[in-house]
């Protein structure tokens, strides 16, 4: 037995042996050769040497060393340090990337000649820089991984944003798991976003992305967006608080957004003309936004909340989106299957579609402005409808004109603001407070007749949308509402205010 | 027993796969330098290399090793130093050659000369052209 377990610690203590790596130093730059990898590096005339293919003039080689380090493939880091930043590069690369450093104002060059037999290379930035950048240019696929950064571009010498991608191909934004990072773009240049990528951007990993847009964008993406895992901060942002084209897919992770200047979210079509929705969405240039899953949680003070230039599908996730204009618009058809919304247009509709508007499922509460507006609306001038066959909606300010309500609606003409109500059905309560203004009708719906209190006090349950409703909630109090059935030949009806306190000073906007 | 025996394997297995400590089957602890005159070869530990003026300066633990750039034609990692071919005997320099005591062991006209005389054991040859390890096997 002890033979055998010495047998065993051998084998890992062997297993631990390092490999040796040739360090060649430049003066912002190390160019790291695996030992096992390098093969021959030839001098030339005492005036160079090449190392696979990369050719250093002599005079510009500070020092090389020969160490324990690992290296590791098709990786180039770059670790910032206030006003400095040092670049590693793997060997084996290092003949398709050309570096550049200023301070802490970093620029790569990816080669063309980089293809699926050289593959994909990551680049891993961590350090903080009070004033640095990072930008990149390239013509295949690449990772850019986010371990840790701090990152202000105060004096721009490449671009204004702080991380910009022109690389036209797939960009994995990798925020790596356990980091909390920072972006900060120039107030002034010719920047498109805090951080741009030219291509199409999918976001990975379960890190935390901040991101401050002083100029236009926060984030924008050339071609799609994704999000999974991620912890997506916008602070502010001039612009969109993310913007991108041919489509936006959210399947999971977080993504906040506060204080901009435009929309919270927006998805244009890149091309001409719109694909529509594709198989796996290969070749996708739709304009449209899919939810699938993950916390959204949007503020937009000036304009629309979440916007699609084609359709918006919602199958789940939580969404809480509060805009001056509306909340949630779509181009084309609205679909809502499942999920948890709260949607609230401060001066316009909560929910917009310019198609047909279908909610299926799901949990709806949404609110609109006064009449004309309406808390659910559909492009009825265009012959388009609202169409609602299931889930549990709660609206305030009322429905579009002309729905097709195949499940049961009913509604009160008046409503307590910033007040407290309980909506029971058959497997529970859910607890909704109001807004301080709106439209005033309210209207409630889910497979179960509802019976709705209202000033009821909330001491318990499941907190969602930011605490603006509790499922399967424990409430005390309150007073009855009573309710009428509701028609669509009700909605988008001329009305007043809600009651008391459509209008009134201190609402939101 | 065999319970205990299967969870030090799969253990093993598990580190050995696990990406923090990866088992290196290819080590190269020289590096050799070859020049028109010849080749040297050098343990890597603790390896710099700086370039002052016209020349290569290699210093390691054993000491510091110039080399003229003019001269250089490439450099190389190797697992061993005992090949006939890494020491390159077209170097015709005097050769002291000393064991890992430090003892002088013999005095050569030249390196080949040296390794041709030499019993299996590890050694350390000095000459103008800089100072190797050797393993004669």
């Amino acid at each position: 037995m002890k033979r055998i377990i010495t047998a065993l610690l051998s084998l890992m203590m062997v297993s631990a042996i390092s490999a040796q790596t040739l360090n060649v130093h430049t003066d912002y730059v190390t160019y790291q050769y695996a030992a096992a990898e390098v093969g021959d590096v030839d001098y030339l005339s005492g005036t160079s040497l090449i190392a696979l293919g990369k050719s250093f003039a002599l005079k510009d080689v500070k020092s090389m060393q020969v160490t324990d380090e690992e290296v590791t493939p098709n990786q180039v880091s770059v670790a910032y340090s206030e006003s400095s930043a040092h670049v590693k590069v793997a060997g084996n690369i290092a003949k398709y990337v050309t570096v550049e450093v200023s301070g802490a104002h970093v620029s790569i060059v990816q080669s063309d000649e980089v293809n699926d037999e050289v593959g994909e290379i990551s680049y891993v930035l961590s350090g903080t820089s009070a004033d640095g950048e990072f930008y990149m240019s390239g013509s295949y696929k690449a990772t850019v991984e986010f371990n840790g950064l701090t990152l202000t571009n105060a004096t721009p010498v490449y671009s204004g944003a702080a991380v910009c991608v022109m690389d036209g191909k797939r960009v994995n934004i990798k925020v790596v798991t356990g980091t909390t990072n920072t972006l900060t773009d120039a107030v002034s240049g010719n920047q498109k976003a805090c951080l741009y990528v030219k291509g199409h951007v999918e976001f990975k990993q379960k890190g935390t992305l901040k991101v401050v847009g002083n100029y236009a964008h926060a984030i924008k993406a050339g071609e799609y967006l994704t999000i999974k895992n991620a912890d997506i901060q916008v602070l502010s942002a001039v612009g969109d608080g993310v913007n991108c084209s041919e489509y936006f897919l959210m399947e999971s992770g977080s993504l906040n957004i506060a204080k901009v200047g435009d929309e919270g979210i927006q998805c244009d079509v890149d091309g001409d003309a719109s694909t529509g929705e594709t198989a796996n969405h290969e070749g996708e240039d739709s304009g449209n936004i899919y939810i699938t899953g993950g916390v959204i949680t949007v503020s937009a003070p000036r304009s629309e909340g979440i916007e699609s230039k084609g359709a918006m599908t919602i199958t789940g996730g939580e969404i809480k989106v509060e805009a001056y204009d509306d909340a949630i618009n779509s181009s084309q058809d609205m679909t809502i299957e499942g999920g948890y919304i709260y949607a609230r247009g401060s001066n316009n509709d909560g929910l917009d579609s310019n198609g047909n508007l279908y909610i299926k499922g799901g949990l709806v509460y949404a609110i609109g402005a006064r009449s004309p507006e309406v808390a659910v609306d559909a492009n009825t001038e265009q012959n388009k409808k609202f169409y609602f066959t299931g889930g549990t909606l709660v609206a305030i300010g009322g429905l579009e004109n002309g729905s097709q309500l195949s499940q049961s609606c009913y509604s009160t003409s008046s409503w307590n603001t910033n007040t407290w109500y309980a909506m029971t059905l058959d497997d529970q309560t859910i607890a909704f407070k109001t807004p301080a203004s709106a439209g005033s009708t309210l209207v409630v719906s889910s497979s179960s007749t509802p019976a709705l209190k209202s000033g009821v006090t909330v001491s318990g349950g499941t907190e969602i949308l930011d605490g603006m409703i509790f499922l399967n909630a424990t409430t005390t109090g309150g007073s009855s509402v009573t309710l009428s059935s509701y028609t669509s030949s009700q909605g988008g009806s001329p009305g007043g205010g809600g009651f008391p306190g459509g209008g009134r000073p201190g609402g939101w906007w | 027993m065999k319970k205990i025996i299967f969870m030090i394997f799969a253990f093993v297995f598990m580190v050995s796969h696990s990406g923090r400590i990866q088992a290196k089957t290819n080590e190269y602890p020289y590096l050799t330098f070859v020049t028109n005159e010849g080749a040297t070869t050098l343990t890597v530990a603790s390896l710099s290399i700086q370039v002052d003026g016209e020349n290569l300066v290699v210093t390691n633990a054993e000491g510091v090793h110039t080399f003229v750039l003019e001269h250089l034609q490439k450099m190389y990692f190797s697992s061993s130093s005992s090949s006939v071919e890494d020491l390159n005997s077209t170097v015709k320099e005097k050769t002291e050659v000393y064991n890992l005591k430090g003892e002088l062991v013999g005095t050569y006209a030249n390196r080949a000369e040296a390794v041709n005389a030499l019993e299996t054991g590890i050694y350390v040859l000095k000459s103008k052209s800089g100072t190797i390890k050797i393993a004669i096997r």
